[in-house]
C-alpha cells in the first residue's frame, strides 16, 4: 500500500507554485502539511487527488499513475475530508454519509442494504448514531466535520486526505479530532493532513512536510522539520520550541514570540 | 434499533407518497367532471363502459365527443405538462446546487418562445410552430452549454452555466420582442402574445405524443439516476473525491431535463413558476433525497397544473391563459419561500 508523489510540481496554467514534492505516504502513517497561506498546500491537495494535472511528475497509488485511473477506483483508495461549509439542501446526516458509498453503487441504481449497514456500523464506531436523523445543516461545525470524516470512511479508503480539519473547531473538538486521527492511523489508514498549527503536527504526525516560500518542501520527522529556523523561514515568525518532560509524557510545543 | 428507526423514516415517506398518489388520482377524476360542459361521474362511468364494452350509454353524442375528444386529452396533457416542468425543475435545482433555480435557467423557455414566435410569424401551422419551438429550445440550451464550457471557469461550471444561461435567455427574449415589433399588429402580434402567455387550450390527441414521448425518454433515465442526482448537490471536488463522474452525470441530466422543458413549452407556451415552486413543496413534504423527491415532484406537479387548468377553463366564460394563473399563484408563494429561508437562518 503506497500513495506516492514522484517529483511532483503543482500549479495552474503551467506555472508551478510548489516544486519537486517527493515522498511516499505509507499505511498507518500520519503526515502533516504545514506552510503559510497561499503557499500551495491546497493546490498540492488538488493535484494529489487528480483534480488538477501535475505540471511535472506524477501521483501514484500502488504504483499506478492516478491520471490513468477511473474516479471510482481512486475513490476506493483515497478519501477526502473537505472543510465544512454550507449545503444548499437539508439532507439528513445519514443521507450525507450514505453518499460516500457512491463508488460502490452501480451506474443506474441506489445504495443497497449492505451499503446502509456499512454506514450504520461506521456511525456506531464514531459514536454519532444519535445524529443520523438530524439535518446536516443544523448540527454544529464540530459534528459536521465528524460527519464528513464518517462519509470519507464509508468509502473504505486506504488513505485519507484532510484539509485543515481543525480550523472550524473549538478546543475540545480539536482534541476529539486529533484523537480520531491517531485512532484511524492505528487502524492502518495513511493520513495526509493540512494544518495551521505546528503543535498539532508535533502531537500526531509521524512526518511533517513544510511548504516554504522558495517553492521547496522540507520533509522529515517532526523534530527535524519543526525548528525555530525553519518556522522563521516559512512563516517569518520567531518561535521558541519548548519540551516538557516528566515520567509519563514528553510534550513538545511551539510558542510564538510576540 | 437503528435499523428500525431508519426503516420507520422511509415508511413515513412511502405513506406520504401514497397520499400524494391518491390526491393525484382524485384530481384526475375531478377534472373529468369540471368544465364549461359539465359531465357527471355517472355519465363518465357510462361513457367509459360504452367505449370499452360496447354497451350503449344512452347519452347525447355531444357528451361522448366532449369527454373523449376534448376533456380526456386535455386532462392527460395538463398532468404531464405539470409533471415534466416540476421534474425538470427538481433535477435542475440539484444539479445547479441551488433551490431557487427553475427549468428556464439554461434558456430553454426563452429559446422555445422565440422558436414559436418565428413559427407563428411564418404561418407554419400548429405542427410547424411546435417544431420551431422545440428546436429553438434545444438550440438555446446547447448555446448556453457550449459557451459556458468554452469561456467559463472550469472549476466552477455550475456558476458559469447559470450566468451564460441568463445571457442566452436575455438574447432570445430580445429577439422575441423584435419579432413582436415587426409582426402584423392585427393578426400575428395577438397570436404570438397569446401563445407566450401559456395555455393548454390547443392540446389534443395529436399533441399528446409530443409530450408523452419526451416524458418517457427524459423521465426514465432520471428515475434510474435519482439517487445519483443527490451527489451533484455536493461541491464538484467533493463529488469527484467520492467517485462520481460529474461531467457525464450532469450532461445526462441536462439533456433529459431540457428535452422535457422544450417539448412542454412547444405544446403549451410559457408556463412559468411550476418548475420552481412544486419542487420546493415536494421537498418540504418528503425531504431533499431525490430518490423519493422525483416521484413526489412528478405527482404534485401534475396535480397542481391539472387543478389550475380546471380553474383556467371553467372559472370564466372565456378561458384564462394558464400561464397567467400560475404566475399569480407563484409570485406570492415565492415571497413566502424567501421569508421562510430567512426565518430558518435566524
Amino acid at each position: 500500500m503506497s500513495f506516492k508523489f514522484d517529483h511532483l510540481s503543482c500549479g495552474y496554467h503551467g506555472k508551478a507554485v510548489i516544486e519537486d514534492i517527493c515522498f511516499e505516504l505509507n499505511a498507518g502513517e500520519v503526515v502533516c502539511i504545514l506552510g503559510p497561506n497561499g503557499i500551495g498546500k491546497t493546490t498540492f491537495f488538488k493535484t494529489a487527488q487528480g483534480f488538477l494535472p501535475p505540471i511535472v511528475g506524477k501521483v501514484c497509488i500502488n504504483g499506478i499513475d492516478i491520471a490513468r485511473m477511473a474516479r471510482k477506483d481512486i475513490a476506493k483508495q483515497i478519501a477526502y475530508v473537505p472543510q465544512t461549509k454550507g449545503q444548499p439542501f437539508d439532507y439528513t446526516v445519514f443521507d450525507m454519509i450514505l453518499m460516500g458509498r457512491a463508488s460502490f453503487v452501480g451506474n443506474f441504481s441506489a445504495p443497497s442494504d449492505k451499503d446502509r449497514d456499512i454506514c450504520i456500523r461506521i456511525m456506531e464506531d464514531m459514536g454519532m448514531t444519535h445524529l443520523q436523523n438530524k439535518l446536516f445543516t443544523e448540527i454544529s461545525g464540530g459534528e459536521q466535520q465528524l460527519v464528513l470524516i464518517g462519509r470519507a470512511l464509508v468509502q473504505q479508503p486506504k488513505f485519507l486526505m484532510m484539509d485543515e480539519p481543525t480550523s472550524n473547531l473549538d478546543f475540545s473538538n480539536q482534541v476529539v479530532l486529533l484523537k480520531k486521527v491517531n485512532a484511524l492511523a492505528k487502524m492502518g489508514i495513511g493520513i495526509l493532513m493540512i494544518t495551521h498549527s505546528p503543535d498539532h503536527a508535533l502531537i500526531c504526525a509521524d512526518r511533517v512536510a513544510l511548504f516554504s516560500k522558495d517553492k521547496r518542501v522540507l520533509i522529515g520527522s517532526p523534530k527535524e522539520v519543526i525548528s525555530a529556523e525553519t518556522l522563521l523561514t516559512a512563516y517569518g515568525v520567531h518561535v521558541r520550541l519548548v519540551s516538557l518532560k516528566d515520567d509519563a509524557y514528553e510534550i513538545n510545543t511551539c510558542v510564538p514570540i510576540i | 434499533m437503528n435499523q428500525t428507526r431508519l426503516k420507520s423514516a422511509s415508511v413515513s415517506n412511502s405513506a406520504k407518497l401514497t397520499v400524494i398518489f391518491i390526491l393525484a388520482i382524485g384530481s384526475v377524476f375531478l377534472s373529468f367532471f369540471l368544465g364549461r360542459y359539465s359531465i357527471s361521474p355517472k355519465e363518465v362511468f357510462l361513457l367509459v363502459r360504452e367505449r370499452l364494452f360496447d354497451m350503449p350509454a344512452g347519452l347525447a353524442d355531444s357528451s361522448a365527443t366532449v369527454f373523449f375528444n376534448i376533456r380526456l386529452p386535455r386532462v392527460i396533457s395538463a398532468f404531464l405538462v405539470g409533471a415534466m416542468l416540476s421534474l425538470s425543475g427538481s433535477v435542475y435545482q440539484s444539479t445547479f446546487k441551488n433551490p431557487m433555480v427553475s427549468p428556464d435557467i439554461l434558456g430553454a423557455t426563452a429559446g422555445a418562445g422565440f422558436g414559436a414566435a418565428i413559427g407563428l410569424m411564418l404561418n407554419a401551422g400548429s405542427v410547424g410552430v411546435q417544431a420551431f419551438s422545440f428546436s429553438f429550445g434545444l438550440i438555446a440550451v446547447l448555446m448556453t452549454y457550449v459557451i459556458g464550457v468554452v469561456i467559463g471557469d472550469k472549476r466552477n461550471m455550475t456558476l458559469s452555466l447559470v450566468l451564460t444561461g441568463l445571457v442566452v435567455a436575455a438574447l432570445f427574449e430580445a429577439m422575441i420582442s423584435l419579432i413582436k415589433y415587426m409582426a402584423d399588429p392585427y393578426s400575428k402580434l395577438p397570436a404570438i402574445t397569446f401563445w407566450l402567455m401559456g395555455s393548454l387550450a390547443s392540446t389534443t390527441y395529436k399533441t399528446l405524443p409530443l409530450i408523452l414521448i419526451p416524458f418517457l425518454i427524459g423521465g426514465v433515465p432520471l428515475f434510474f439516476l435519482r439517487w445519483k442526482i443527490n451527489l451533484l448537490s455536493l461541491s464538484d471536488e467533493e463529488a469527484l473525491s467520492i467517485g462520481v463522474n460529474i461531467t457525464a452525470l450532469r450532461r445526462i441530466i441536462i439533456i433529459c431535463a431540457t428535452l422535457m422543458t422544450s417539448s412542454v413549452v412547444s405544446v403549451s407556451g410559457m408556463i412559468r413558476w411550476v418548475g420552481l415552486i412544486i419542487p420546493h413543496i415536494a421537498r418540504m413534504i418528503v425531504g431533499p433525497d431525490n430518490k423519493v423527491l422525483l416521484l413526489a415532484s412528478v405527482l404534485l406537479g401534475g396535480t397542481y397544473l391539472l387543478l389550475v387548468d380546471d380553474v383556467a377553463r371553467s372559472m370564466t366564460a372565456m378561458e384564462i391563459p394558464i400561464g397567467i394563473l400560475t404566475a399569480i399563484i407563484g409570485a406570492p408563494f415565492f415571497l413566502y419561500l424567501i421569508y421562510r429561508q430567512r426565518s430558518k437562518r435566524q
